[in-house]
């Protein structure tokens, strides 16, 4: 034979390696569990020191132990549902803009520029919501603060703009360029076509794109706690958008500094963030089975 | 009566074009006045001094050393497992349920709330790990937060790589590993290199996480070692723009401007490693 | 019957998920022959190519079935290595696939794999490789320029020189001038009468008129299964099956 043996320790060092990167790949589970393990490990506490009728209640004055966690629910559900009204439409209209109408060097142009929205620190659109939004909607409103709900909102709405319109456009890129000559050779117009075909087509990626951009709105902090005001009441009304409101999130990141470490309300403040990490998995686990369902079927034989 | 086909055509376009722009011009303007606002802050004094008289005189030299501390521990901590991980996924991973399990433990870990990281970082490394408020506590509840952005783009980089190199390599007598080292990576490092800045981008820009873990309010020196506490940035912004009163509006703006310097350069180095290297492939 | 069976098929089938691709497939191959695989497409040609280096392994859903002997020695034999097999039966496809690199490195990407080969030993193996491929002189100047510049007939017959580097002892060539023009084709048809001196060589040639050139033996397949095996003056003049006939002639496929 005359070509040497691959030598034994190729192989060793092959076997080596690809156990190291199977235990990288594996991490990623390894740290969904530990973040959930040490949420639920600083949070049981709480659970069995605060009854439930006191977390269930409608009232968040932790200096009197009152650990009502409906309003601080209640604010995000607020908070994130006015800022999908808002974002869902403005990004899937950019996205059919990016995606199916603009020449190429306008797509050229607005790709970057979304990115750099989404590189935008949240802290600086806070800011920005200080300075400038907040003025403003107590100009256009006539509430006593600009501090509210509303702000928050609008901020929040564009923070969640490039997640929907990256994923939106990736579903109309997906659907296949057959279904639109398919429509034009039928006579529709581009916007028929639009309308009618590619829209319905790109419906569960744009699902997708609604779930997470829900999850992004849901799990802002420094914005919402910079502008939104912070006041733990229950948000009903009409004018619920016009006071201010307080998260989850931003109820952690304001009080978890000033609490004793071992306190009850330290332990609650776990509780809020475990509440917070339910709810997004099981948005992203929704968002995700959208995802996996529309990858099934197909498959290559041979991988050439 | 009904409305002719193309008017609707154009009332939808303008619409939407309409939408688009209106996406865009908040951006510009945001830009465009944090600049003019806050260019009068710069000076060299203001990035290479301590601040002085409760934040109100002086730079913000801690805060921006502070920053780019973060900014490399979150590289250090994220690049070998996210990069490990992509190629996982993509080169090794078979089509089965722990494949699927790790996929979705990414998509989860992605959406989780940056305050979130923060209190696992805190109930982990701060306390459970007696690491305490420090650079390693905050760059490494970063790193996890940023695994994630690095493994899918690790992914995808190395996915549009030509499936034919791998059978090539294979009937070489090349193992996966060799195929991935000689080939592959090489080819997919543009793509992982933009992948790595934008995740890096967030992280730097990142309040939440850090607050618990190591962020400090006012610390007018540099830090001695990793496991020293230090200010930040994004942080830093967040005091004084909203804990200390009487602050000087145009230090305000000062900091915001060097906070999104900072970020956009990532953001622009991307791009161009971007662009630079698909103008140049070879298939 | 051939003097020495270098590689034997005993009833080889293979299977995509349950769709069945080759179908007990017997066939010896000899040495220092070239054995031309014919048959209409979609006969699993590339398949059994593929096989006898185990590239099926890489099908995601392949199966196979049967024993495929090297020497007398079944290739699936646990004590086999995949990556050694592989440099024992070298393969050229039909599209050139150049790895983005240099000439020289694409020319030297087999023996580098291997340890403890020096860079002088490289030097004249890429040389000499790249001269039985007949590529050398249109080459030699640019070793460290990117093989992907070459034109397409340059690109194959430097994918041929990278497998010859490798030394192998079968070459296996899939529809290996489907894409070059007539010059190219006849200088790599050259290099490969040069070559089976001292090689197997199995090739899925682009057209019969390219397998009565070169094959000293020819195999039709035909919907996967082995019609018909014999000399390439046996198969060309007197096919014992109707069907060869009808496929050399020209009558389908």
């Amino acid at each position: 034979m005359q070509i040497p043996a691959v030598p034994k320790d190729v192989d060793w060092r092959e076997f080596f390696i690809e156990q190291l990167i199977r235990l990288m790949g594996v991490s990623a589970i390894a740290f969904v569990l530990l973040i959930f393990l040490f949420l639920v490990r600083e949070g049981v506490p709480a659970l069995l020191e605060v009854p439930l009728s006191n977390l269930l209640g409608q009232r968040w004055y932790p200096t009197f132990e009152i650990y009502g966690l409906v309003p601080l629910i209640l604010g995000s559900l607020l908070v994130t549902v006015g800022a999908i009204a808002i974002s869902l439409p403005l990004g899937l209209a950019t996205a059919i803009f990016i995606g199916e109408i603009a020449p190429e060097w306008v797509r050229e142009i607005l790709k970057p520029a979304i990115e750099i929205i989404a590189g935008i620190p949240s802290v600086v659109i806070g800011f920005i919501g200080i300075q400038i939004v907040s003025p403003l909607v107590r100009e256009f409103s006539g509430a006593p603060t600009g501090l509210t709900a509303l702000t928050g909102v609008l901020l929040l709405s564009y923070m969640a703009l490039p997640t929907i319109i990256s994923i939106a456009e990736d579903a109309l890129d997906a659907v296949p360029d057959s279904y639109r000559h398919a429509a034009y050779a039928l006579s529709a117009t581009k916007w028929q076509t639009i309308w009618r075909v590619v829209l319905p087509a790109a419906r569960p990626g744009i699902i997708t794109a609604v779930m997470l951009g829900v999850g992004r709105a849901i799990g802002e902090t420094m914005t919402v706690m910079m502008v939104a005001g912070n006041a733990a009441r229950m948000p009903l009304g009409f004018d619920a958008f016009l006071r201010p409101v307080r998260t989850m999130t931003a109820t952690i990141a304001a009080e978890m500094g000033e609490v004793a470490r071992g306190s009850t309300h330290y332990h609650v403040l776990f509780v809020v963030g475990l509440a917070l990490f339910v709810l997004t998995f099981v948005i992203n686990l929704a968002a995700a089975l959208t995802i996996f369902r529309e990858k099934r079927g197909g498959g290559g034989r041979f991988l050439a | 009566m009904r409305v002719p086909r193309y008017t609707t055509q154009k009332v939808a376009f303008g619409i939407i074009t309409a939408a688009a722009v209106g996406v865009v011009i908040p951006l510009v303007l945001v830009i465009a006045y944090i600049v003019v606002q806050g260019i009068g802050a710069i000076s060299w004094e203001f990035i290479s001094a301590m601040p002085r008289s409760g934040m109100r005189e002086g730079g913000i030299l801690p805060a921006l050393v502070g920053t780019i501390w973060l900014t490399i521990g979150t590289a250090v901590t994220s690049i070998p497992f996210g990069v490990g991980a992509g190629i996982y996924l993509s080169e090794y991973a078979a089509d089965n349920s722990l494949t699927r399990t790790i996929r979705l433990a990414i998509i989860n870990l992605a959406g989780v709330p940056s305050v979130v990281y923060g209190l696992f970082g805190l109930g982990l490394f701060v306390i459970f790990l007696r690491f305490g408020m420090s650079i390693v506590a905050g760059s490494l509840t970063l790193g996890i937060m940023t695994l994630p952005v690095i493994i899918s783009t690790t992914e995808q980089a190395l996915a549009s790589v030509p499936q034919s190199f791998r059978i090539v390599n294979a009937s070489l007598g090349g193992t996966t590993w060799q195929g991935i080292r000689k080939v592959t990576l090489r080819q997919a490092l543009p793509g992982i290199i933009t992948g790595v800045i934008l995740g890096l981008e967030r992280a730097a820009g990142e309040t939440a996480p850090i607050l618990f873990t190591v962020a400090a309010f006012y610390l007018p020196r540099l830090p001695h070692s990793a496991l020293d506490q230090t200010m930040a940035l994004p942080y830093h912004l967040f005091v004084i723009s909203t804990q200390v009163p009487g602050m000087p509006i145009q230090i305000q703006y000062g900091t915001a401007l060097v906070l999104m310097v900072f970020v956009l350069t990532m953001n622009l180095l991307a791009t161009l490693i971007r662009r630079y290297f698909r103008r140049r492939r070879q298939w | 019957m051939p003097p020495t069976a270098k590689i034997v098929l005993e009833d080889v089938s293979f299977y995509y998920g349950q769709e069945p691709a080759l179908q007990h497939v017997s066939l010896e191959i000899a040495d220092k022959e070239i054995l031309a695989i014919i048959g209409p497409g979609m006969s699993a040609k590339s398949t059994l190519l593929r096989i006898l280096n185990r590239l099926s392994d890489l099908a995601t859903e392949g199966r196979l079935e049967g024993r495929v002997l090297l020497d007398g020695k079944d290739i699936h034999d646990p004590d086999v290595s995949v990556t050694q097999l592989r440099t024992r039966v070298g393969v050229v496809f039909a599209v050139p696939v150049p790895l983005p690199l240099s000439i020289w490195d694409n020319v030297a990407y087999g023996p580098q794999l291997r340890r403890g080969v020096s860079k002088s030993e490289l030097d004249s193996l890429v040389e000499k490789s790249l001269r039985a491929a007949a590529v050398w002189d249109e080459v030699e100047d640019r070793l460290h320029e990117p093989a992907m510049a070459l034109s397409g007939g340059q690109q194959q017959r430097v994918c041929l020189a990278r497998v010859l580097a490798l030394e192998p002892e079968v070459i296996l060539l899939d529809e290996p001038c489907s894409g070059l023009d007539p010059i190219s084709t006849m200088k790599v048809e050259e290099a490969l009468l040069t070559l089976k001196k001292d090689h197997c060589i199995v090739i899925v040639p682009h057209n019969v008129q390219q397998a009565s050139r070169i094959g000293d033996r020819v195999a039709f397949l035909m919907g996967g299964e082995l019609v018909e095996h014999g000399s390439a003056e046996q198969v060309f003049t007197k096919p014992r099956d109707s069907r060869t006939d009808d496929y050399i002639t020209g009558r389908f496929g």
